[in-house]
């Protein structure tokens, strides 16, 4: 077992007499990513102000790079590294001048800043515009950059909140792809997002957080197996598909069935197994196949199954 | 604190305040507001209030008494105001049409039966005013509150001449004893000349109290704010940060103030060192005031909101342009312990053959604990609220 980066016990965190988290708890190991996925309003961004050192929890205990983690100045936070949702720049300075005033905050050293600025901005690929004012910059170069920012002083736990909102295909990739380069490197990430495959591609494990609460944890395999999700196998018809229905419910491959509007869904345990007697069925009670699809439950299911909402709700 | 070894780490307050300056370099706002704002001002005061070198006045003098001491007194003028040279008139109706002529920016008016008075009870010297010529009406009523409390050497001086001719002493003889019966409005002068420029300085300074509250709520809302609390610095760092850049920037404003309106413009403050150092207390006291104006703003209106009470209040009751607190009683008690009131206090006393920095050291003290007061204020409450 991985050491942990960051640990959150018993969180609690209430705005009078609405408690905004409850009870809030998970561990985060290095080099793991770890997925913090919640509807608007369920808690996260408390969560993980919590953990920043921004917000004063109620109750519970932090833990980062094992130090405690409060707000004010603590040990804990020479750990993190925050890319808040917004981006955290000095429009009117360059990206070298946000950088260095960063870093000099994080307590690097003017030598270290030296080393540490063209490392970072090569990381983002910014190098060439190093000496240009934020503002002048592209929603993707300011996005990158503001990760950059995170990364001056090699946090154990990087904290990214929504890092890729408004950001193109080609940025959107780039910025995966570095923080899956950082994850190699034994950085621990703690992300959010509202895009579910960033989750899914990302993050190693997931928490799902609902009106304050963590209502599931684990990998994504972990959870689509919690909830008892099965593939689907979904088929476009000609013709009335009561009969198929019938010919289907007692095959032991089938685990359920559904039909309405030219369309029959088949909900099997092993779709490779299930595909050609379905199709077989469907010919012998003279039902025509237009088109066959094989849907995998995923974690859009699972938080649809679990909140009740779709993840952008 | 470090700053300048590249092994060593810098003073988070530094940078936060470094920061501040290079963004309000960068944006011009600090030039506008630190520099140009205050100079100009200053120099449409100057202009307006008798030309760039300092205020300067006509005097128009009646002279209802018609006696040897208020010849002398007349003759004491006509020196006096070599700046502003006195002109006669015959009587008060003449005096009045000149200074709504504008021929004459105030007029003294000698009453009847002055000379007589002086054995008795001194009666005083009427002003007349124009009301759209402000400092010209001080001047005038200032010259006549000098005169009054000089009467018993005037007496003395005339009686003296008297007793050596037993006649009606000649006007030559009364100016020979001028020392005795000299209306002493150099200071006065001098007063007025730095004031100018040093009101609208504070007026800058004021104005400039808010700036550091509205940089913390405008990085609130951008988000930056979020990314500097989740470094390693304390609450404290980050109020004594933003309070230092105010303090630079008006350090700044007042050395450029200073510097210009005394190479370009002619005034004169006093000594350089002197003036300096009465300059930097009084931006730290203001830097106090800042971080509690910091501290308890939520929003970029409150902020204002603050800023406009707290510099009308302070600029009203302590002076921003005349030299300190105008009001009577209470009001002017109070107005007289504002930053502005103190530092134009030491300012005046440490004029060009005033006193020493000993002399202004408890002003000094003064506007150092306004500032260290309100810092630490500021401080706590900014523990309250983000610690």
């Amino acid at each position: 077992m991985q050491e942990v980066t960051a640990r959150c016990e018993g969180l609690r965190k209430a705005y009078g007499d609405r408690v905004a988290v409850d009870g809030v708890g998970f561990r985060i190991h290095a080099g793991e990513s770890y997925g913090l996925l919640g509807p608007n309003g369920a808690g996260k961004t408390t969560t993980i102000s919590m953990l920043c050192g921004l917000l004063h929890a109620d109750a519970g205990t932090i833990e980062v790079g094992g130090s405690a983690m409060r707000t004010g100045r603590c040990e804990a936070k020479q750990h993190l590294g925050l890319v808040p949702q917004d981006i955290a720049l000095y429009p009117d300075l360059t990206a070298r001048e946000n950088l260095r005033f960063f870093g000099r905050l994080q307590g690097l050293t003017r030598t270290e800043l030296r080393t540490r600025v063209d490392e970072v901005l090569e990381i983002v690929a910014l190098e060439d515009r190093a000496g240009d004012r934020i503002e002048g910059f592209s929603g993707g170069m300011k996005r990158r950059c503001n990760i950059a920012a995170a990364l001056l002083h090699q946090p154990q736990l990087l904290v990214l909140d929504e890092p890729t909102v408004g950001v193109d295909p080609q940025s959107r990739a780039s910025i995966l792809d570095g923080i899956a380069a950082l994850q190699e490197h034994g950085m621990a990430v703690l992300y959010t997002t509202h895009y579910m495959e960033e989750a899914q591609r990302l993050c190693d494990r997931i928490g799902v957080i609902d009106e304050g609460r963590l209502v599931a944890e684990g990998t994504q395999g972990e959870l689509v197996s919690a909830i008892g999700q099965h593939p689907v196998v979904r088929l476009s018809v000609d013709g009335d598909p009561s009969g198929l229905l019938a010919a289907l419910t007692p095959d032991p491959v089938v685990v359920r069935t559904s039909a309405g509007d030219g369309r029959v869904e088949v909900a099997v345990a092993d779709p490779a197994r299930a595909l050609a007697p379905i199709i077989e069925h469907a010919e012998r009670v003279g039902v025509v196949v237009q088109g066959v699809e094989v849907v995998e439950p995923d974690l859009e299911s699972v938080f649809l199954h679990l909140t009740g909402k779709a993840l952008r709700d | 604190m470090a700053t300048t070894v590249g092994t060593r780490r810098s003073s988070p307050a530094l940078v936060v305040a470094g920061k501040d300056l290079r963004r309000g370099l960068k944006s011009r706002s600090l030039i506008l507001t630190s520099v140009v704002g205050p100079l100009v001002l200053g120099l449409i005061m100057a202009l307006a209030f008798g030309g760039a070198g300092g205020p300067s006045a006509t005097i128009a003098v009646v002279d209802l008494d018609r006696t040897p001491t208020s010849q002398g007194v007349l003759g004491v003028l006509s020196e006096q105001l070599d700046d502003g040279p006195v002109t006669l008139r015959t009587d008060v109706a003449d005096a009045r049409q000149a200074v709504a002529d504008e021929q004459a920016d105030a007029a003294l008016v000698i009453p009847s039966g002055y000379e007589a008075s002086l054995a008795t009870s001194p009666v005083p010297l009427q002003v007349v005013r124009n009301s759209q010529r402000a400092i010209p009406g001080e001047i005038a009523t200032a010259i006549a509150g000098e005169i009054a409390s000089q009467s018993d050497l005037i007496r003395a001086a005339t009686s003296t001449v008297v007793a050596i001719d037993a006649a009606v002493p000649p006007l030559a003889d009364i100016q020979q004893l001028r020392p005795a019966i000299t209306v002493d409005i150099g200071d006065l002068q001098q007063g007025f000349n730095a004031a100018l420029y040093f009101g609208p300085l504070t007026i800058f300074l004021f104005l400039g109290l808010g700036s550091a509250a509205r940089n913390l709520v405008r990085e609130d809302r951008e988000g930056t704010l979020a990314r500097i609390r989740s470094t390693p610095i304390s609450p404290q760092s980050l109020v004594t940060g933003t309070s230092l850049g105010v303090l630079a920037q008006g350090v700044l404003a007042a050395l450029v103030v200073y510097g210009v309106s005394t190479v370009a413009f002619g005034a004169r403050w006093g000594r350089p060192v002197e003036v300096v150092t009465v300059l930097v207390a009084l931006v730290v006291a203001l830097s106090g005031l800042s971080a509690i104006i910091t501290a308890l703003s939520r929003t970029e209106a409150q902020a204002e909101g603050w800023t406009n009470a707290m510099a009308f209040l302070f600029g009203v009751i302590g002076g921003a342009f005349f030299g300190g607190a105008q009001f009577p009683g209470l009001v002017g008690a109070i107005g007289s312990l504002t930053p502005n009131a103190i530092a134009m206090r030491a300012l005046v006393e440490l004029g060009p053959g005033g006193q020493d920095l000993r002399s202004v050291l408890p002003l000094l003290l003064a506007l150092v604990a306004i500032g260290a007061v309100g810092l630490l204020i500021g401080s706590r409450s900014m523990v309250r609220r983000f610690g």
